[in-house]
C-alpha cells in the first residue's frame, strides 16, 4: 500500500501578502508615490498615474487589520475546490481599499452590512491535490 | 462615418442541445439571417463571430461548410459581451467605409460545461478567493436593498415579468409563467438570489446581416438603422466603487445617447442584460428609464411590461429567453429588429420606433464588468 501523501497547506496569494501583528492580520499592498492611493494586492505601476506618465513609483504599504463590510452574500453553489456554504464579502479598509474575501462564518444572523470585520488567516478552499488553501478571511466583530 | 442598417436577422431556439454541434447552431442562425436579408452569401465581404467559451476559430468552423471561406473572419471574445462586440465591429467595418455588406454571429454551447456556475478565469484574484457570478450580483442586490429599501419581492417580480414574456416567445428557453412565491421558494444560489433569479445555462446562436444604409433598400423595404453603437471596457478601481450604479453601463449609455441624438425618453423598448434579477433593476436606472432608487417603483407601476411606458426585455431577457453568453448580443439585436418591423408575434410592443440593446459582462477583479456594448436601432 502506498503511503498517503502528506498534505501541506497552500497560501494564497502567498505568505508575502500579509503580516501578523499583535492587533491581528494586516494585508500588505502598495502605495503610489505620486497620488498616494493605496492598492491591494501590491502592483508594479499605479493605474491612475501610469496613463499620465512614468514619474511615479510604488512603495510598500500596510492596510489596517479592520475594515467595514460593504456587502456580502452566502454562496451555496461554487466550483469544486470551494466549500459551500460560505460567506463572501467586500471589506472597505480605512486606507481607501476594498478587498473581497470569505468571512469566517456563514451564519446570516452574525453578518450585517456596515459591520466591522477583522482580517485573519483561514481555510478558503481545498485544492485538487487535497491541500488546504489558506488565505485572508474576515471575522465579524 | 456613414449610416449602417440591419437588413436580416435570425436565431436558433435557445435551450439545452447537448447533441448539436456549436458550429451547426451557428450555421442555422447564419442561414436564417441571410435568407431573411435576401442576400446571396457570396456578397458577404467579412464575418464577425462572437463566442466566450466556444473555442478557437469558431467563425471558420461555422462559415467553411457554407462555402463562405476566404473572406476575413474575425473571432471575438469579450465574455458575455462577445456577440455584442462582434456586432459593434461589424457596424464599424461598414460605417468606416471598409465594407458594404458583412455578417455578425454569436454562438455558445454552455450545456457542454455540465451544471454549476459559469466558469471564470482562474488567474483572477477574486475568482481564487471564491467569487462566482451569482455572488457578485447578490452583493449588488444586498447593497441596493440596504440603500434603497428594495425587497426580495421586488427581485422576484422581475422574474415573474420575465417569464410572462418568455411564455410568449417561441425562441425562449423558459416558457412557463411563475409566481413571486415560486421564485422566492426556489433553491438559494447566493442569497438573496434564488435559482429562478439566475439566467439558465443554455445553448444557441443568433446572427445579423449589416449593410450600408444607402444600399439597404435594394434588399428590404424595412431596413433597421443603427443609430448608435458603443463598446467600452470597465475602469479599474480598487477603492470604494458604488456597486448599485454600474459605472460601465452609465458611461456607455451616455455615449450611445449622444451618438444617436436620442434620449432615454424616446426609447420605445429595450433588451437589457438581466443576467440576474437585480441587474434589470440597476439597468433601468443606469439607462435613464428612471431615477436613482426608483427602479422598484418603475417595476411596480408596470412601466416595463410589454404594454407599459418603456417595455424592457419583452423577449424574456437573459433570465427566460436564455443566455448562451456569446450569442446574447445578437439575440438581443434579432429581437429588437423583429419588434421594430412588427414581427414579434404575441410579445409585440405597439408602436415600436426606437429599440435599445444593452449587453455587459465578464467577472473580473477591479472592474464593474469587463465589457459593455450598447446599440440603438430605429426604423
Amino acid at each position: 500500500m502506498e503511503a498517503p501523501q502528506e498534505k501541506k497547506p497552500v497560501f494564497f496569494p502567498g505568505e508575502g501578502y500579509w503580516t501578523k501583528e499583535a492587533d491581528g492580520l494586516h494585508l500588505i499592498g502598495s502605495r503610489c508615490s505620486k497620488c498616494r492611493q493605496d492598492f491591494f494586492p501590491p502592483r508594479e505601476v499605479c493605474p491612475k498615474c501610469f496613463p499620465e506618465g512614468f514619474e511615479h513609483r510604488m512603495e510598500k504599504s500596510k492596510l489596517s487589520s479592520r475594515g467595514k463590510l460593504y456587502s456580502y452574500s452566502i454562496v451555496q453553489v461554487a466550483p469544486k475546490r470551494f466549500l459551500p456554504p460560505y460567506a463572501l464579502g467586500y471589506v472597505d479598509f480605512p486606507e481607501g481599499v476594498r478587498v473581497l474575501g470569505q468571512l469566517t462564518t456563514a451564519d446570516p444572523s452574525q453578518i450585517k452590512v456596515g459591520m466591522t470585520v477583522q482580517a485573519e488567516l483561514g481555510r478558503i478552499a481545498v485544492d485538487e491535490q487535497g491541500n488546504e488553501v489558506m488565505s485572508y478571511k474576515f471575522k465579524p466583530l | 462615418m456613414r449610416d449602417v442598417a440591419v437588413i436580416g436577422v435570425g436565431m436558433t431556439k435557445i435551450g439545452k442541445f447537448p447533441d448539436r454541434m456549436l458550429s451547426a447552431m451557428g450555421r442555422e442562425a447564419v442561414i436564417a439571417a441571410l435568407k431573411d436579408a435576401g442576400v446571396p452569401p457570396k456578397q458577404i465581404q467579412a464575418a464577425y463571430s462572437g463566442t466566450s467559451l466556444g473555442g478557437a476559430l469558431l467563425g471558420q468552423r461555422i462559415f467553411k461548410d457554407l462555402g463562405m471561406s476566404g473572406m476575413p473572419i474575425n473571432n471575438m471574445e469579450n465574455a458575455c459581451s462577445s456577440g455584442s462586440s462582434a456586432m459593434r465591429e461589424a457596424w464599424l467595418s461598414i460605417a468606416s467605409g471598409l465594407y458594404d455588406m458583412v455578417i455578425a454571429v454569436g454562438s455558445e454551447k454552455l450545456s457542454a460545461l455540465g451544471g454549476g456556475t459559469l466558469p471564470l478565469e482562474k488567474e483572477d484574484l477574486e475568482v481564487s478567493e471564491g467569487m462566482v457570478m451569482p455572488a457578485l450580483y447578490a452583493m449588488r442586490a444586498r447593497r441596493y436593498m440596504h440603500e434603497f429599501g428594495a425587497t426580495p419581492e421586488h427581485l422576484a417580480k422581475v422574474v415573474v415579468k420575465s417569464r410572462r414574456c418568455g411564455a410568449r416567445n417561441p425562441h425562449a428557453q423558459f416558457r412557463q409563467e411563475t409566481t413571486v412565491q415560486e421564485v422566492l421558494n426556489s433553491r438559494m444560489v447566493a442569497d438573496p438570489l434564488t435559482l429562478f433569479q439566475c439566467c439558465p445555462m443554455g445553448d444557441g446562436s443568433a446572427a445579423a446581416v449589416l449593410c450600408s444604409a444607402d444600399k439597404a433598400r435594394q434588399y428590404t423595404s424595412q431596413p433597421i438603422l443603427i443609430k448608435g453603437s458603443i463598446l467600452v471596457s470597465g475602469r479599474f478601481d480598487n477603492s470604494f466603487r458604488d456597486m448599485t450604479t454600474p459605472e460601465i453601463t452609465v458611461r456607455a449609455a451616455k455615449q450611445v445617447y449622444e451618438m444617436a441624438g436620442i434620449g432615454p425618453k424616446e426609447v420605445s423598448l429595450a433588451e437589457v442584460h438581466d443576467a440576474f434579477s437585480i441587474a434589470e433593476l440597476l439597468y433601468y436606472e443606469a439607462l435613464g428609464f428612471c431615477g436613482r432608487g426608483e427602479a422598484p417603483k418603475l417595476l411596480d407601476e408596470g412601466a416595463t411590461e410589454i404594454g407599459g411606458r418603456i417595455p424592457v426585455n419583452p423577449s424574456g431577457g437573459l433570465i427566460s429567453k436564455g443566455h448562451p453568453t456569446g450569442a446574447t448580443g445578437l439575440a438581443q439585436t434579432t429581437e429588437i429588429v423583429w419588434q421594430l418591423r412588427g414581427q414579434a408575434g404575441a410579445r409585440q410592443v405597439k408602436n415600436a420606433k426606437v429599440g435599445l440593446t444593452h449587453c455587459t459582462g465578464g467577472g473580473i477583479y477591479g472592474l464593474d464588468h469587463g465589457a459593455c456594448s450598447i446599440h440603438i436601432f430605429a426604423k
